[in-house]
């Protein structure tokens, strides 16, 4: 009874009965048990076979690829899996290569059984499933081919100072640590670099850098989101919080595990400054703050102020250019700013109003130099010059 | 060419080399047949030690073997901001396949797309871009009269200062 149906390819009976054979022959590596419902009606498949018949293949080798297409769109998609589950991985190579990368191989104090912990968040280590090294790597041991000691580990990391016993099982105390290390860093560096501006529109800047958002993506790009023990590293199911959190653990370990203070020190400053501060070059600074525009002009009496300028010296905007009459098409109007007969800035914009909110804008530019035309920021300083230069 | 692909700016990840440079290459993958003909160079490379030095050479690079039977050799390289790259090295030579492995230890594993320039600044113009008020030009602005506007037909008081003119030109 089935058989005739089942010559029948477009039959939706026939269509639904090979998904449920697909489903059940191809084995799939569900990271958790993915339910299969043989009960669902059948789909309709769209038709993306369009434009990928290919005219040398056998007629019958046409309607086979075809039909294994339409299979495998009914099977769904790849469940989502973490990088450690396939079997080229091995965790203590990759916190070797990690440390190395991250330029910690070499601290006395650090070691990849550190590096695990710092990367090990609470949780879930007594829950399950979601850890590391899956039952491939449990296969590969039974057939004798891992080898997960670090004996025999050629490139063998700087033996850890630190005892086993005093190193914490997780990074739930680093954490908190790390966070404030890195606000502390950026505030210095921005304080240093930019003096002359005020300092919440540096700490609208501080919190931009730090947010959850771009520790995020400093982690993801060092590779970490991988490397966590203790959450689901699925890219859907991770939280940006959590990797903030991973590399936030990252920099407070680099400072604690060096017995040496100052050595600490500079290589916790070292992660933040190349990983983190670097997002600021190749970027406009003014982006990362905003001033309203009500504000604009009380911030520039202010700023004129501090630099030297009586209150009582009356702002002059003068049209210095106008390219057209007030029209939407062509006019360009510039409009120059006046300081006791001094030139300050200049701005442009389509009507007289708009140049002048423009000109306000490159006075504080240049009030708080941070023009296009400034010095570019010293990615290379050390630890001790931003502590002594705050000094 | 411009038509098929898009072109991009170059960039590096994470500001790559602005402080410290960082190898973006996270772990590399040879897969490889340990039969298959295809796979002498893959396997050549291993015996002769190649693939050791590579790994001693780069330890922050996770270097993986994966023999796998009746599959051909490839490359699988993965890295910093996510990407993996794949280089078939079906039937190459184990020189080729070391040159290979060390082009991946450089590469920052972003897409081999054309560039739109070989040089990219956030601060092309060091003295201020030109504006057609730079040297001090301006169009719109000015007092009328003008005398470079001729008018076409001349003016009630032009008609009776020319009357008065050629009255007193008569009179004289």
């Amino acid at each position: 009874m089935l058989s005739r149906l089942s010559l029948c390819r477009r039959h939706p009976l026939c269509q639904h009965f090979a998904a449920v054979v697909a489903a059940s022959r191809r084995p799939v590596a569900t990271f958790e048990a993915a339910p299969v419902a043989p009960l669902t009606p059948p789909r309709q498949t769209p038709n993306v076979m369009h434009g990928t018949r290919l005219a040398t293949d056998p007629r019958w080798r046409r309607r086979m690829r075809e039909d294994l297409y339409r299979r495998r769109m009914l099977a769904g998609p790849e469940p989502e899996r973490p990088r450690s589950v396939w079997s080229n991985w091995s965790r203590r190579a990759e916190l070797s290569a990690a440390a190395h990368r991250l330029g910690l191989a070499g601290l006395a104090g650090f070691s990849q059984q550190w590096l695990d912990r710092v990367l090990t968040f609470r949780e879930s280590a007594e829950a399950d499933g979601v850890t590391a090294d899956s039952s491939i790597a449990h296969q590969n041991v039974a057939k004798g081919y891992e080898l997960d000691d670090e004996s025999s580990d050629s490139v063998a990391m700087a033996t850890s100072s630190t005892p086993a016993e005093s190193m914490p099982r997780d990074n739930a105390e680093l954490v908190p640590t790390g966070r404030a290390l890195i606000a502390e860093h950026c505030g210095r560096f921005l304080a240093r670099e930019l003096p002359h501006v005020p300092e919440n529109l540096r700490e609208q800047a501080v919190s931009l850098l730090t947010s959850d958002q771009s520790l995020s993506f400093v982690a993801g790009h060092l590779g970490l989101a991988e490397l966590l023990s203790g959450v689901d590293t699925r890219p859907s199911m991770l939280p940006l919080s959590v990797e903030a959190d991973a590399f936030a653990a990252l920099v407070a370990s680099a400072k604690l595990c060096c017995p040496n203070l100052s050595e600490g020190d500079e290589a916790a400053w070292r992660l933040t400054r190349d990983f983190l501060l670097t997002r600021l070059h190749n970027s406009d600074i003014n982006e990362w703050w905003t001033i309203d525009a009500q504000r604009r002009l009380p911030l520039l009496s202010e700023s004129l102020a501090a630099a030297g300028f009586p209150a009582d010296e009356p702002l002059e905007f003068r049209l210095m250019g106008q390219s057209a009459p007030e029209s939407p098409v062509y006019s360009c109007f510039q409009v120059g700013l006046y300081i006791r007969r001094e030139f300050l800035s200049s701005g442009f914009g389509e009507t007289a109003a708009q140049a002048q909110d423009e000109c306000v804008s490159e006075a504080l530019k240049t009030l708080f130099d941070t023009a296009d035309s400034r010095a570019p920021m010293n990615f290379k300083l050390t630890y001790a010059d931003l502590a002594s230069a705050l000094e | 060419s411009r038509q098929m692909l898009p072109r991009v700016f170059l960039s590096q990840p994470l500001q790559n080399g602005v402080s410290r440079y960082t190898c973006q290459l996270k772990r590399i993958t040879l897969k490889f047949c340990k039969f298959r003909p295809n796979s002498l160079g893959a396997r050549e490379f291993i015996e002769n030690g190649d693939f050791l030095e590579f790994a001693r050479a780069n330890p922050q690079v996770a270097c993986y073997l994966k023999p796998r039977r009746n599959r051909p050799p490839v490359l699988q390289a993965e890295f910093a901001n996510g990407s993996v790259q794949l280089a078939r090295i079906d039937s190459f030579p184990a020189e080729f396949v070391r040159r290979w492995f060390w082009l991946m230890r450089g590469r920052s594993g972003d897409d081999l797309l054309p560039l739109h320039e070989n040089l990219r600044s956030f601060h092309p113009s060091v003295q201020g871009v030109w504006t057609p008020f730079t040297f001090g030009r301006s169009v719109g602005l000015g007092d009328l009269p003008d005398s470079r506007h001729r008018p076409m037909s001349p003016s009630a008081t032009e008609l009776i200062q020319q009357l008065h003119r050629l009255q007193s030109a008569r009179m004289s």
